[in-house]
């Protein structure tokens, strides 16, 4: 009888010995920060620029989903969708974009915790009068190395057009938007654009793993297999309406394989600078280099 | 003898299991806790540094000017009751003494409004010092009335705006009214 009290006492304390904490269930909280920024009910013309500056906290949890969708005459165009893990601070986050000729458009900002509860604010934002589109900056011929090309820098900073090495990079990580290798996919040595935050990049560029800030760059890859921009078209850009309207975040990713000779690349950049890149030359050798053609917003 | 040694055994586990078996938490963040007095409290001080996270009573506040940015006064004229307020707020013929506001000659004004958006107390307690949703409860659009944040009650909310660009937003936890009440709040800064 003892021997059946003491193996049911050593069950009992094994099974509720530690009691287990409820777990906060808090949902995020999602804010619209004060100043300069898009406002409800805003009037702004097609091409002009919208801004909505947000800060989240999680709950009590992390910070894990970031989700933008754009609901422009009734068409939802989901521009940001991007995993996170905030634990600390909160997200502070500016989405800068620029109006279509929609109507009407209501945009959702939505987070989400760790828990799967998420938060969500709305602006609705109507189309005013004329247009805002706006100058562009063009650089005829930019050359990038490949991962082993020692001839030519890797590093782009597309606003200005500069070029860096893995030695002059040093303290201007952050303003790089993109780079360029090759690898094999599909059965064939593809030239590639990217951009520092892409997964793989370290792979290419050990370096980039170390960089404290890591810019994302989108590039509309459904544009690029389909030759969705023609060269008449690019030669006539003299403001970014076509930079704009070229851009489909649906099929953007932060990795633009297949970027032969003669490709025209839409591409985002992490601060909301619409561009395209004309791809001038392409070697499919990773010792080989890029030649870029770029237009990009002011 | 083998009975005995089973139920050693037992009570053996059992004090394993309770003192050593369950995985600790991580500690709780400390809370910043304010407790304020009005005018003739002598219990408590009435004039908080936020830079400095630390109550002082007048007599010391008078000598660290520059480092006071909330106090708490009672005034039932014009439903202030129980409220807080800013060295340069401007709060006239409630403190006494050479030491008063009233003399000093560095008066920080901090800001004080309702939140900009609906936040429960569960809201509340799932922010963290830090976070930088806690600037954007603060409404800075409002020009006006406020520079107080008068009649506090348990679970009011309100946000303020230092001198120094310190943001927080506070929780009312206690309240008693009178010259010699006080309030206590915590705070949450960015």
């Amino acid at each position: 009888m003892n021997r059946i009290l003491a193996i049911f006492t050593i069950v009992i304390f094994i099974v509720t010995g530690c009691k287990k904490e409820e777990e906060s269930k808090t949902p995020p909280l999602i804010n619209f920060k004060l100043g300069e920024y898009t406002n409800d009910g805003d009037y702004i013309p097609a091409g002009g620029k919208l801004v909505f500056g947000i800060a989240a906290s999680g709950g009590g949890s992390p910070i894990t989903n970031l989700r933008v969708q754009r609901i422009a005459d009734g068409v939802t165009i989901t521009e940001i969708d991007r995993g996170l893990y905030i634990a600390e601070g909160g997200l502070d986050y500016d989405v800068n974009a620029v109006k279509l000729g929609a109507d009407q458009e209501i945009w959702h900002f939505m987070v989400m915790n760790a828990n799967r509860d998420s938060a969500i604010l709305t602006r609705t934002v109507y189309l005013g009068e004329g247009s805002a589109y706006g100058p562009i900056k063009h650089f005829e011929s930019l050359k990038i190395g490949m991962q082993n090309n020692s001839e030519f820098p890797h590093f782009l900073d597309v606003n200005t057009g500069d070029l860096y090495t893995n030695e002059s990079v040093a303290g201007n990580e952050a303003i790089i938007d993109v780079l360029g290798f090759v690898y094999l996919t599909g059965g064939i040595m593809s030239p590639t654009l990217s951009c520092p935050q892409y997964t793989s990049v370290p792979g290419h560029y050990p370096i980039v793993g170390g960089w404290s800030v890591r810019n994302s760059t989108l590039y509309d890859y459904n544009a690029v297999d389909n030759d969705l921009v023609n060269h008449q078209d690019f030669d006539n850009a003299t403001n970014d309406s076509l930079l704009v309207v070229s851009f489909n975040p649906q099929s953007a990713s932060g990795n633009c394989k297949y970027c032969f000779t003669g490709k025209i690349v839409p591409f985002r950049t992490e601060d909301g600078k619409y561009g395209m890149i004309r791809v001038i030359h392409a070697d499919q050798v990773p010792e080989g280099y890029m030649e870029l053609e770029v237009k990009v917003q002011e | 003898m083998k009975t005995k040694f089973l139920s050693l055994a037992a009570i053996a586990l059992f004090f394993s299991v309770s003192f050593a078996g369950c995985k600790k938490d991580d500690p709780e963040p400390t809370k910043n806790i304010a407790k304020l007095g009005a005018q003739i409290n002598t219990s408590f001080g009435g004039f908080l540094s936020v830079s400095e996270k630390k109550v002082y009573t007048q007599e010391q506040a008078f000598l660290i000017q520059d480092q006071i940015d909330i106090l708490c006064f009672y005034e039932a004229e014009g439903g202030n009751n129980i409220a807080l307020a800013a060295p340069g707020t401007g709060i006239s013929d409630i403190f006494i003494g050479d030491s008063s506001p009233e003399n000093w000659t560095t008066k920080n004004q901090t800001y004080f409004t309702l939140p900009t958006a609906e936040i429960t107390v569960a809201d509340f307690d799932a922010l963290k010092d830090g976070d930088a949703i806690i600037e954007t409860y603060f409404n800075a659009e409002q020009t006006s009335g406020n520079r107080k944040a008068k009649d506090m009650k348990v679970n009011d909310i309100w946000t303020f705006k230092t001198a120094s660009s310190t943001f927080g937003i506070l929780k009312v936890t206690s309240v008693e009214q009178g010259e010699a009440g006080y309030v206590e709040f915590e705070y949450k800064l960015k």
